[in-house]
């Protein structure tokens, strides 16, 4: 349950979203795409109310790319056709114009050469790494992120958190939800902290992290980086 | 549609025909009950033969099963039915329906039982047999209650078919719901008979079909 | 008992060579009754399932009130409800398409069942990640949840169609000229069961390698995630 959220997000920043669990950080962000729907108010993407009935809202998914906490690689396609089943059935490109866009993708994210591979025989990692790819194909305006690390093994976490790096150094705009406090220090712009479904305080990492205004957010991150 | 309820839901001729349906509904109901449990038991038998793990064993019964299912039930009912006399035995009609219909539900049972007990892990016997119980005590405490849990979906559904293949020992003039209801339609010119035979049918199994239900979609998704 | 009264009875040649045309002809009518039966059940089941997946309260509620009650009624009653029942209300219908039409029927209802449960096992997240890039209610179904979908079914499935097209002897209760028909005319005729035997085979014949396919495409088709 979400009250009264006001968040804009200009284009090229990194925002990231923490907060205890059940805070509402994931249902916002889904809210962004409309994979949930919010009650009231509006959710406005590039100058676009995609919350306005009329609105041809997978359309408007092209625009919008998500990670997921659990990947979600389609099992019953390989790599390539993971990333590039959107392309061919919904943008309408070829085959043959898909594979290269779709291979492209997977350049960025440091995994051509396992295009032929099928998800099972990948790393969670390298699993997540193709989520990317998948999204990133679509040549998105922005990013959303759910939790892409929390089901990795500590060891394949490193390898998804460089391509994000590498993901903001381009330019593109995105918006994060995480527990990883380092990554946000390093490489985020605005960090976003939510507690019973409101924000209760946004700005600089610095700040937030190190003279946050509410002792909420303090005992939050004191508990988290202690657990890092 | 005063045409349709004339002719098919006829009150006056249902009330008519009702004690000729009611007793095939009983012995619908006492033909099941002796498939059943002997098919269940006979199919248990089957899986645990399956179970001692003797190569050639498990081949005679394989073929057993494999030749039961290609089989259908309707041709072997006419075959030992039309057959028996041939062999010199002269069973009562019911014996000869219930015999049929035996070799049929029995390898299907047998399967069922048999996919139960291999799901149930080796460790479990394992564990009962390191804790002094014997081969049969580990069976029948251990091995056979989580066997039947396992299956239990599919056991039902199978129980359900043949409470339906008991229509076909109409085609032999066995007194069931189905062969009553063909003769007072014959007799009344008149469809009511086995419009209320259907509705009889959907009645009674229409429980164990939603029960089938329920158990199946929670099995298929914990695959 | 001698051997030799055995086989003059059920495996009598001079009988057998009369018959045999017959029950060759039967054969062929119940192989095509057989595939008209699967084609349309499938197809239907398969329809019918995506349908209800979409949700809409007074669809689901039809094809769930279809499927139970085709899953409930046994099928010989449906081929005599529709054979005997329906030309009283001026549809009559030949034998052969009472028992493809009630046997089709039949199978589109476990079918559908079947299908569905495919359907709700796949996981949530496959949904939601194909939507996300994009792609429309029906393009997720067809190229992510149904492929996914079937594999899961296809044991349940195979099982459940081969039941079902051995109903196609069921035909000949309403006089439909395929195997058992012209087998049990012919055994009545001649006296002896040869043609019983014939017809038996016949069976064999077309299912036994039905059901040694059914049992290796379902080893083939075991989920590998």
């Amino acid at each position: 349950m979400l009250k009264g959220i006001d968040l804009a997000v200009a284009q090229g920043e990194l925002v990231f979203i923490i907060g205890p669990s059940g805070s509402g950080k994931s249902t916002l962000l889904r809210c962004c795409n409309r994979l949930e729907e919010p009650t009231s108010g509006s959710v406005v993407v590039d100058g676009t109310d995609i919350t306005r009935p009329d609105v041809d809202i997978n359309r408007v998914r092209q625009k919008i790319g998500m990670v997921f906490q659990q990947f979600n690689l389609y099992p019953h396609l390989d790599v390539l056709g993971n990333v590039t089943l959107a392309l061919r059935k919904v943008v309408g490109k070829t085959r043959v114009e898909a594979e290269s866009l779709g291979l492209r993708a997977l350049t960025r994210v440091g995994l051509a050469e396992k295009a032929r591979a099928y998800p099972n025989e990948l790393s969670g990692g390298q699993q997540q790494r193709v989520a990317i790819a998948r999204a990133l194909a679509l040549e998105p305006r922005i990013l959303l992120f759910d939790e892409p690390t929390s089901a990795l093994d500590p060891e394949l976490v490193g390898s998804v958190l460089k391509v994000m790096r590498e993901l903001r150094d381009s330019g593109m705009t995105m918006v994060v939800v995480s527990h990883e406090m380092e990554f946000a220090r390093a490489a985020a712009d605005r960090v976003v902290f939510m507690d019973h479904g409101a924000i209760l305080e946004s700005g600089r990492p610095e700040k937030i992290f190190s003279r946050p205004e509410h002792a909420r957010v303090g005992e939050f991150v004191a508990t988290i980086s202690r657990h890092a | 549609m005063e045409q349709i309820l004339q002719v098919f839901f006829n009150v006056a001729i249902l009330e008519r025909v009702w004690p000729f349906l009611w007793r095939g509904v009983q012995m619908t109901v006492a033909l099941s009950l002796v498939v059943v449990p002997i098919g269940l038991a006979s199919g248990l038998a089957v899986a645990m033969l399956y179970h001692l793990r003797r190569k050639w064993l498990n081949r005679l019964i394989s073929a057993y099963v494999d030749f039961f299912r290609a089989f259908p039930p309707l041709v072997l009912l006419l075959f030992i039915y039309g057959g028996l006399p041939f062999l010199g035995l002269d069973l009562p009609l019911f014996a000869t329906v219930a015999l049929a219909f035996l070799l049929n539900t029995s390898s299907y049972y047998g399967e069922i039982f048999r996919a139960g007990l291999e799901s149930v892990p080796s460790g479990q016997a394992e564990a009962a047999r390191s804790t002094g119980l014997s081969r049969w005590q580990t069976m029948l405490w251990v091995i056979l209650p989580q066997a039947a849990r396992n299956v239990l979906p599919d056991l039902i559904s199978n129980t359900l078919e043949v409470i339906k293949l008991t229509t076909l020992a109409s085609v032999v003039g066995f007194t069931e719901l189905l062969n009553n209801a063909r003769n007072a339609q014959a007799l009344t010119y008149n469809a009511t008979p086995i419009v209320a035979a259907a509705l009889i049918y959907l009645v009674l199994l229409w429980p164990l079909v939603r029960l089938v239900s329920r158990l199946e979609h929670k099995s298929i998704a914990l695959r | 008992m001698e051997l030799q009264r055995l086989v003059f009875s059920f495996f009598n040649a001079e009988v057998a060579a009369r018959y045999w045309p017959d029950i060759l002809y039967g054969m062929w009518v119940t192989a095509y009754l057989g595939a008209a039966v699967i084609a349309a059940g499938l197809a239907a089941g398969l329809g019918l399932a995506m349908l209800r997946s979409f949700h809409f309260r007074p669809a689901s509620f039809s094809i769930v009130v279809f499927a139970d009650a085709f899953r409930a009624l046994p099928p010989l009653v449906v081929i005599i409800v529709l054979f005997f029942a329906f030309p009283y209300v001026g549809l009559a219908m030949s034998a052969f398409t009472a028992t493809w039409l009630a046997l089709s029927l039949v199978l589109a209802a476990f079918a559908e069942e079947i299908f569905w449960a495919g359907i709700l096992a796949v996981p949530k997240g496959q949904t939601e990640a194909a939507r996300s890039t994009g792609m429309s209610r029906l393009q997720t179904l067809a190229y992510v949840v149904i492929p996914q979908a079937v594999r899961l079914t296809i044991p349940p499935l195979t099982n459940r169609m081969i039941a079902i097209t051995k109903g196609t002897a069921l035909g000949s209760v309403v006089a439909l000229h395929e195997i058992i028909y012209y087998a049990s005319s012919g055994a009545s005729e001649a006296g002896n069961p040869t043609p019983l035997t014939l017809g038996a085979a016949a069976y064999l014949v077309i299912f036994l390698p039905v059901v040694l396919a059914s049992r290796w495409i379902e080893t083939r088709f075991a989920w590998k995630r």
